[in-house]
């Protein structure tokens, strides 16, 4: 496997460093379709033709009969969609901003390991057939490495789907623009204008391939460093082209980009903890400067196995399901919305598969584990050893490799030189007795009504926990079986305790739920071929209780999030409340706990737990949403917690707050 | 007796001569473009060498069918002829390998008195009834179920063949079913009217065939399809005979079972006459034809004439495979055609803006009507084309078109000693999918081709055949030569079926005029549903109990008879 990756730092540096690397001359490929001609529009040509496109005509029609305008002036809107929506793509210019870009990832990453020859066959698919890239979304490199990557690999760059904060700098935006990012909202609401607008952009790029698209199938860069759930909206969009015959087929190349350290790392950790996000501006960005001198180690681009939607839908959703209606009046009923989910499932299940599990990671659970066991909150370097030995162990016994690079004891101590912002050992490594310590990061305490203390020490908790969570993918399937292993015995109720967690913790750890049966029924077999535990007859005996119950403390914590959040929903009164209002009542309670019991960590503080908590709830009934709040709903929270504390005692172990 | 079984023999020789210019260049086209090779021909064994398996007797019914005087025959070549249509696979198996089962027994009934008595026997002595007209189905729909266990007997039309009377203040005309198209037609020009009916097997097809398969004719803009024709029709079934009291333009009379006899495929009984409507002869007949830079063009031009309802008697688009194909064919030798194409890119290019020889398409057309009403419709339909930057291309070239997809129907025994096996099918489909369905089908058979090794190029080529208000029909004919190929009736297949799939998932039909018969059999389910085929199966139980009419078309004849 890794001998299929090449060091792209290597590579430019083969092809006479940066400067040269943009300069070289490349041929990209154009994509003719079977009985299409190879269409050779320019940005503005793109532009004229959604605007002028049946759908676009048919929503400004629409707009004005319902808000009593002109069509002309829906027109005018429309252009104005279009022009902040659209990409100028430009090869001169990317030439340009492209040296900036490769001079940067190739000065603060150590390696960029690629599997090239995946992406340079992609040309000749694209020559007749549009390509969709789907990356996972962990940092804005993402989109600029993909560029830089699929250049040097002469493949056509491609149409970049990006979220609109990237726009909040305008001289970034127009950048980002002419090296063909086109920019989304994220609430589009009933706008009819840029649904219809946006719709056809989209399409018609993929229809007349253009060039190739690239999308982030989770919406927006994952803060948490776990995969986030599919949005399905858009990808519906990307394959109705397909579905409606307009196309032939087109290929989906799933991408896993895998960083040993995140740029935004920091900042993202500060923006879980509630503080006004920094905005993205060109300032910021010339801050980043410091960022040169730092280094990220190393990243890993995987390009997956391209995926056909002729082959992989032809048998799920019939397209003659949809031909009785007129092209202009298209819709799709839940069954096939369903397959359109599955099949973003299916990406993110191979974004897993191409996500390797390090022992960093692993590492960093082991500190989670340790850090919420000690009084102190004090990690020795000896403990630490030991339990992260063990679980490399254990997880070798369940099947799931840990990556090794070199050997665990040179993995870890490049990490820890890697990470030493966030993270020390205090004296030699090599002492058991050496305490491992998180440094406390400067916090801004004008901005949170947190005290600084507490949050200084969450940022670099949240950090750790993100870098841990990058093994969760692997690891939550385990954890979640384990907590269900603890209450229960019989296998059917064993599977149904499975089932119900799988759901309450899907915010938390994406899966497909159609696919939980075949996922549960692979877990008993793996834990029982593991030792871990023993069938007889209908039930289920644990051989070892204490790596079940290690594991189950991996996701154990976000139950009790949970269940915290449940309380102060329930002490509300009127029972009204917004999202923003329950998480920093949830804060304060947790912050309340941790003063009391050490073993709740401050990382529960993140807004993005405990708006998981909220939405969960919200989906369970506890809540429910009204147009500028939720009104809650006592007795469905009550059931619920009585559910959930089968599984985790309540917090502050007996005494109630 | 010889005079029926004549009629019968498969269409070949005599149609070469009718296109006999066209011939001597189909050979060149075949070895530039589908690898046909004079060192590499398949020839068919004899006809005389294709195995017939030998007849089941039920001698009681034999008996019965002499003693009212009807005329048989048991004899193996009658016998042959009768078991099979005109698709690619019925001439694999007369050429190179032979029919499970053939009919046991024909008999040829002359009036519909004999049908009903030939029926009733059948019904008595358990015997299968399969009609037959002309033979020309394309859809396996003569062909007999290789597992039926009772006697078959082919019911031969061929003479009833007579036109019972014209009636010329009513402009209808009334015939036998047997009578062949030409022949109808024939008669009705001497007395100065036409039928308008002219399917491209006009020659061999016959009026009961027709009806009994809802047959579309080329010009049907201006007469109309044989269901808009049909006034009257006589319907021996089972049970009796059915048959309208009155001979009206039109009724209200609850559901029509007109419509129920009208692509009937034999399943239910036998038409023995019909009605059909006749008009004066045109004035005038002039043929034309207009060039496209490309199907789009093509097709928004198309797309305009429906909406404005001036399409000419006969409307067709064919892409550019077919336009390249015809014109090479035509000219005498190809360093012509190449000439005509490097004349073409100089002198046209400022003129025809946006012409390229591999994109651009033809139209042919027919104008029937008085003199200045073909002016008139001219006019219209030109003024319209060059709104969608089409370029009139000359009346010879219209005729040209016709006649050759005319001689390509009959030219596939030729193709075959070359190895060259190729069929068309056909489907509609609402005008807004109409290039959608047309390009993904074309890719799919291009990419199956590539699939399965088809080595020497393809025959890959779609024409729009007709216009309708809401939609149009589409006309594919596709070909690839069978050398390297270990079984080409395979692939062939595969291909074909591949090709319905996709045509349904693009929002095309199972068939605009061929049928079902039992080629398309698969698709019926999906595309009229449960609930319609126990209603179509109930009809025939209702009317066939005993499921004489066996030939297994369309669905399968419901298994419980009470
Ligand atoms: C070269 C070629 C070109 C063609 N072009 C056209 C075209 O332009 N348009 C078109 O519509 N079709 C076309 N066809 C298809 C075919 O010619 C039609 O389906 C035609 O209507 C069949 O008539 P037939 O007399 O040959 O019937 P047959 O092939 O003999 O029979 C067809 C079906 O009808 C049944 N049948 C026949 N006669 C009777 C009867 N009197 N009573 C009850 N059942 C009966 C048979 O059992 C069988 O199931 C073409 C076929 C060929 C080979």
């Amino acid at each position: 496997m890794d001998t299929d990756y090449v060091d792209f730092i290597k590579e430019i540096n083969k092809q006479g460093g940066p400067f040269q690397f943009v300069r070289n001359a490349r041929e990209f490929p154009t994509c003719s379709q079977f009985g299409r001609k190879a269409t050779n529009r320019s940005p503005k040509d793109i532009i004229e033709s959604v605007l002028n496109s049946d759908k676009v005509m048919e929503a400004v029609r629409q707009y004005a009969a319902q808000n009593n305008v002109s069509v002309a002036e829906g027109q005018k809107q429309c252009r104005n969609i279009m022009e902040q929506m659209a990409h100028d793509f430009t090869l001169s210019n990317v030439r340009i901003f492209g040296y900036i870009i490769t001079k940067v990832i190739t000065t603060v990453f150590d390696e960029i390991l690629v599997n090239a020859k995946q992406l340079r066959a992609l040309r000749e698919t694209f020559k007749d057939t549009p390509v969709i890239f789907i990356p996972t979304h962990r940092t804005y490199i993402d989109f600029l490495l993909l560029s830089v990557l699929c250049f040097d690999q002469e493949m056509t760059l491609p149409a970049i789907a990006a979220a609109m904060d990237f726009m909040n700098s305008k001289m970034i935006g127009e950048i980002l623009r002419q090296c063909g990012a086109f920019f989304i909202r994220r609430a589009v609401g009933d706008d009819i204008l840029y649904w219809a607008i946006f719709t056809e952009y989209v399409q018609t790029h993929i229809v007349e391939g253009d060039r190739p698209v690239e999308f982030f199938i989770e919406g927006t860069r994952s803060r948490t460093n776990k995969s986030l759930p599919p949005k399905y909206g858009l990808l519906q969009i990307l394959l109705e082209p397909y579905l409606r015959g307009n196309i032939y087929d087109m290929v989906v190349v799933p991408v896993a980009m895998n960083y040993d350290k995140i740029l935004e790392e920091q900042l993202y950790a500060y923006e879980l903890l509630g503080f006004p996000k920094p905005k993205e501006s060109t300032s910021g960005l010339l801050k980043a400067r410091s960022i040169l001198d730092k280094s990220f180690g190393r990243v890993q681009v995987t390009f997956g196995k391209p995926i056909s939607i002729r082959e992989h839908l032809g048998v799920s959703i019939k397209r003659a399901t949809f031909v009785c209606q007129p092209d202009s009046q298209w819709k799709m009923s839940e069954v096939e919305k369903r397959h359109i989910r599955a099949f973003g499932h299916h990406i993110i299940k191979n974004h897993y598969e191409m996500s390797s599990v390090s022992v960093w990671s692993i590492a960093c659970s082991s500190i989670i584990l340790l850090t919420s066991d000690a009084k102190d909150n004090t990690v020795k370097c000896g403990d630490f050893l030991k339990l992260t030995h063990n679980l490399i162990d254990l997880l070798r016994s369940l099947e799931i490799q840990v990556h090794i690079r070199k050997t665990v004891a040179q993995d870890l101590e490049r990490a820890f030189k890697l990470h030493s912002d966030f993270i020390t050992i205090e004296g030699d490594a090599k002492d058991p007795n050496s305490i491992i310590r998180l440094t406390e990061l400067k916090v801004d305490g004008k901005k949170t009504k947190i005290s600084k203390d507490i949050l200084s020490q969450a940022v670099s908790l949240i950090i750790l926990t993100n870098h841990a969570n990058s093994s969760m993918h692997v690891l939550s399937t385990p954890s979640i079986f384990s907590l269900a292993l603890l209450s229960s015995s019989s296998i059917d109720k064993l599977k149904e305790c499975y089932k119900w967690l799988r759901t309450v913790l899907y915010s938390e750890f994406v899966h497909d739920p159609l696919d939980v049966d075949n996922e549960f029924d692979r877990i008993v077999q793996s834990f029982t071929l593991a030792g871990l535990i023993e069938s007889k007859e209908e039930s289920v005996i644990v051989k070892d209780i204490n790596y079940i119950e290690i594991l189950s403390r991996l996701t154990k914590p976000y139950l009790l999030i949970l269940s915290v959040m449940i309380d102060v929903l329930m002490d509300v009164s009127p029972l009204h409340i917004t999202m923003s209002e329950a998480t920093s009542l949830a804060q304060n309670r947790l912050i309340q706990l941790h003063d009391r019991d050490s073993s709740v960590l401050l990382s529960s503080l993140s807004a993005d737990i405990l708006k998981n908590a909220f939405t969960t709830l919200d989906q369970r009934g506890g809540l429910q949403k009204l147009a500028r709040n939720y009104s809650i709903h006592p007795e469905q929270l009550n059931n619920f917690k009585k559910q959930l504390t089968t599984y985790v005692e309540l917090p502050g172990r007996s005494s109630k707050i | 007796m010889a005079n029926p079984i004549q009629q019968h023999n498969v269409p070949t020789s005599y149609r070469y001569e009718i296109c006999g210019s066209t011939m001597s260049h189909i050979r060149p086209w075949l070895e530039k473009n589908l690898g046909g090779d004079v060192n590499w021909k398949v020839p068919g064994q004899n006809r005389a060498d294709c195995k017939v398996p030998t007849a089941l007797v039920n001698q009681p019914f034999i008996d019965a069918l002499r003693a009212v005087g009807l005329s048989y025959s048991n004899a193996p070549d009658h016998r042959l002829v009768r078991a099979h249509g005109q698709t690619m696979h019925d001439m694999m198996m007369l050429r190179y390998g032979s029919f499970k089962r053939v009919p046991d027994l024909v008999v040829w009934p002359r009036s519909e008195h004999d049908v009903t008595r030939i029926v009733d026997l059948a019904n008595a002595h358990d015997v299968v009834i399969i009609p037959i007209g002309g033979g020309t189905s394309v859809s396996h729909g003569v062909e007999c179920p290789a597992d039926e266990p009772r006697v078959i007997c082919s019911l031969d039309m061929a003479l009833m063949d007579k036109i019972v009377w014209i009636d010329r203040a009513n402009l209808l005309c009334r015939a036998e079913a047997g009578i062949v198209g030409s022949v109808l037609e024939k008669a009705l020009n001497d007395e100065g009217y036409t039928c308008g009916h002219e399917p491209d097997s006009i020659e061999f097809s016959t009026l009961g065939g027709w009806v009994s398969t809802r047959a579309s004719g080329m010009k049907k803009n201006k007469y109309g399809n044989i269901e808009d024709l049909l006034v009257h029709v006589n319907f021996v079934t089972s049970r009796g005979l059915i048959q309208k009291q009155c001979q009206v333009p039109r009724i209200s009379c609850g559901p029509d079972l007109h419509q129920v006899i009208l692509g009937s495929e034999g399943t239910m009984g036998v038409i023995t006459e019909v009605t059909i409507k006749i008009f004066p002869l045109p004035e005038v007949k002039r043929y034309g034809s207009l060039v496209f830079p490309d199907i789009d063009h093509g097709v928004s031009f198309f797309r305009e004439v429906a909406a404005k309802r001036c399409q000419p008697a006969s409307l067709r688009l064919v892409d550019n495979q077919q336009f390249v194909m015809g014109q090479s064919m035509k000219l005498d030798d190809q360093s012509i055609w190449e000439k005509f194409k490097s004349s073409l890119s100089k002198v046209y290019l400022t003129s025809w803006k946006g012409f390229k020889i591999d994109e651009m398409v033809a139209v042919t057309c027919v104008f029937e009507g008085a003199a200045d009403e073909v002016d008139f419709q001219e006019r219209t339909l030109y003024e319209i084309a060059g709104r969608h930057k089409g370029i009139v291309g000359g009346e010879a070239n219209g005729r040209y078109g016709y006649r050759l997809t005319f001689a390509i129907a009959y030219l596939r025994d030729l193709a075959m000693d070359f190895g060259v096996l190729g069929e068309s099918f056909e489907t509609s489909v609402p005008w807004d999918k109409v290039l959608n369905l047309c390009r993904n089908v074309k890719n799919l058979i291009a990419k199956e081709g590539a699939k399965h090794g088809v080595q020497f190029g393809m025959l890959n080529s779609c024409r729009v055949t007709q216009v309708y208000d809401s939609g149009a029909a589409v006309y594919f004919y596709f070909g690839f030569n069978s050398r390297g190929l270990k079984d080409p009736m395979h692939v062939y297949e595969a291909i074909e079926s591949a090709a319905r799939d996709e045509i349904i998932a693009c929002g095309g039909s199972i068939s605009h005029h061929h049928g079902i018969g039992k080629l398309r059999k698969a698709w019926v389910d999906t595309t009229v549903g449960p609930i319609a085929i126990s209603v179509m199966g109930a009809i025939k139980n209702e009317l066939d109990p005993k499921n004489i009419f066996a030939n297994n078309n369309i669905i399968d004849a419901p298994s419980s008879k009470l």
